[in-house]
């Protein structure tokens, strides 16, 4: 492996050129684990000034990598990518701008959760909501909901684990379920 | 039984070593373990207890060895064949290292040369040794000398340290065996210490050194730096952090040694495992169906299929 300072920001989160999202979030979540704090996987290789260093550069990369457009115009600035090329983060941002506005199905918060390869399971263990509830909300069974401020709690996480606007969705979906609750008059 | 067993050249010989520096981490349990699941399997297996100063593999399958590992070292035997003792599970055949004298903890250079030259002349698809604690010059030539070099570590900070030394010591005493040069020797025994003051701090820096002497042992190290892959598990799970130090010293050593550890598994802390030791009983037999059992499957299944761990993996459960 290269020296840090000769790192580029996938090697410094050793990941592939290709990884999505998911991929991103995950090694920065392990990469933090690693180096921060009394981590005793790195404590007895790095010294305090070292693990400092990475994790500096792994918070620079990340930084880079959560917004599409930074990340596009690094990827072009190495080369990576040509210019001409749709970048799948900016498509995959555009999408989720346009999908997610006004009141939100359960349907586009599953979409939204496939196109970051999270499994039901994947986001029940991160959010620890029973996959139950999960399903429930994606597949809008709304007499299955447990009480509002509950579901309301459940919204943040879930937007929360895909990294999607809080408030738009919970404010969003909760939209719906009042629609649907005066629908059915509960 | 045993020269039945061994009687034919099998078509492959595969030979493990499980290791990792600090003592009690579970060696002998995975040794124990991982062959009897093989023999199950219907692979011919042999397990050596190469923990020469303080063996108790014979323990571990309930069985009692008259002539062991030491007789063969001290010459007292000349095939090590003389020496396999059945274990009762079909496929399965060890060589103790019981009832050793103090002095073979530490057997000689032609010694260990005798006894890796008929290790790899023994008929069995797998070979299994259970190295000893400690970086001694024989666990170190012993996990060399296999094919997969296993490390055990438990999620605490002192298990963890002895871990990244056992793989330091062996990854500097193989830059040895593969440097010949007196000089570039010496720089590898300066670069060993810790604070040696000449700036060698990792081995990219002892890499970077050497290259400057001698370009082509430079390569060789970069070779023997590549080749160098030892498996890891974490043992004795508590929480699911624990999962995730595998993952985590993984990639601690490929930044400091530019090494690629290969994390293979985990085991839960489970109390079935000290009741089947308790009984003398490998748990695979004992609890077969338990939730330990089924990590083994996972570490073994990654072994065989020479992959590493992955989440679909995690045995889910109530884990903090």
């Amino acid at each position: 492996m290269k020296p840090l300072a000769e790192q580029n920001y996938y090697e410094v989160l050793e990941i592939q050129q290709t990884a999505g999202w998911r991929d991103i979030q995950r090694a920065y979540d392990l990469a933090q684990t690693t180096y921060s704090g009394a981590a005793m996987a790195s404590m007895p290789l790095f010294t305090p000034k070292e693990r400092a260093e990475i994790i500096q550069k792994i918070e620079e990369a990340y930084r880079i990598f959560q917004d599409p457009d930074k990340k596009r115009q690094y990827d072009i600035a190495c080369g990576f990518i040509a210019d001409s090329d749709t970048n799948r983060f900016q498509a995959r941002g555009e999408e989720a701008v346009t999908i997610l506005e006004g009141e939100i199905h359960g349907s586009a918060l599953r979409q939204m959760r496939e196109q970051q390869g999270q499994s039901l399971q994947d986001m029940a263990s991160q959010t620890r909501i029973n996959v139950a509830y999960l399903h429930a909300i994606e597949d809008e069974q709304m007499a299955h909901f447990p009480a509002e401020a509950y579901l309301r709690g459940y919204l943040r996480q879930y937007a929360s684990a895909l990294r999607l606007d809080i408030r738009v969705v919970t404010e969003g979906y909760l939209q719906r379920y009042h629609t649907w609750q005066q629908k059915t008059d509960r | 039984m045993t020269s039945d067993l061994f009687e034919h050249e099998p078509l492959q010989r595969e030979i493990w070593a499980i290791g990792g520096g600090k003592g009690g981490t579970g060696k002998t349990f995975f040794s124990a373990n991982l062959g009897v699941g093989l023999s199950q399997m219907g692979k011919k297996v042999l397990l050596i207890d190469a923990d020469l100063g303080c063996a108790n593999l014979h323990t571990c399958l309930g069985v009692s060895a008259k002539n062991t590992l030491s007789d063969f070292i001290q010459g007292h035997v000349r095939k090590i064949q003389e020496v396999l003792v059945p274990t009762g599970i079909p496929n399965l055949a060890l060589i103790s290292g019981a009832h050793d004298y103090l002095e073979i903890a530490n057997p000689k250079h032609t010694q260990k040369m005798r006894l890796i030259r008929q290790i790899h002349e023994l008929d069995a698809e797998y070979i299994i040794l259970d190295l000893g604690a400690g970086t001694s010059f024989t666990s170190l030539d012993f996990f060399l000398m296999a094919q997969t070099g296993i490390l055990i570590v438990l999620p605490e900070p002192t298990s963890v340290e002895n871990v990244y030394r056992f793989i330091k010591s062996a990854f500097y005493r193989r830059f040895k065996q593969v440097a010949r040069d007196p000089e570039v020797r010496a720089v590898i025994t300066e670069a060993m210490r810790e604070n040696n003051g000449c700036g060698l701090r990792t081995p990219r820096d002892l890499i970077e050194r050497v290259s400057q002497m001698s370009s082509d042992i430079g390569i060789k190290l970069k070779e023997a730096v590549y080749a160098f892959r030892p498996k890891l598990i974490v043992n004795q799970v508590r929480c699911k952090d624990d999962i995730t130090l595998g993952r985590s010293m993984r990639s601690a050593c490929l930044r400091y040694y530019g090494i690629s550890v290969e994390y293979i598994g985990y085991i839960e802390y489970d109390d079935a495992v000290w009741q089947a030791t308790k009984k003398c009983r490998p748990l695979w037999l004992e609890s077969p169906y338990c939730r330990t059992a089924e990590f083994l499957k996972h570490v073994l299944d990654n072994l065989l299929k020479k992959t590493e761990f992955t989440d679909e993996q995690v045995v889910h459960g109530d884990m903090p």
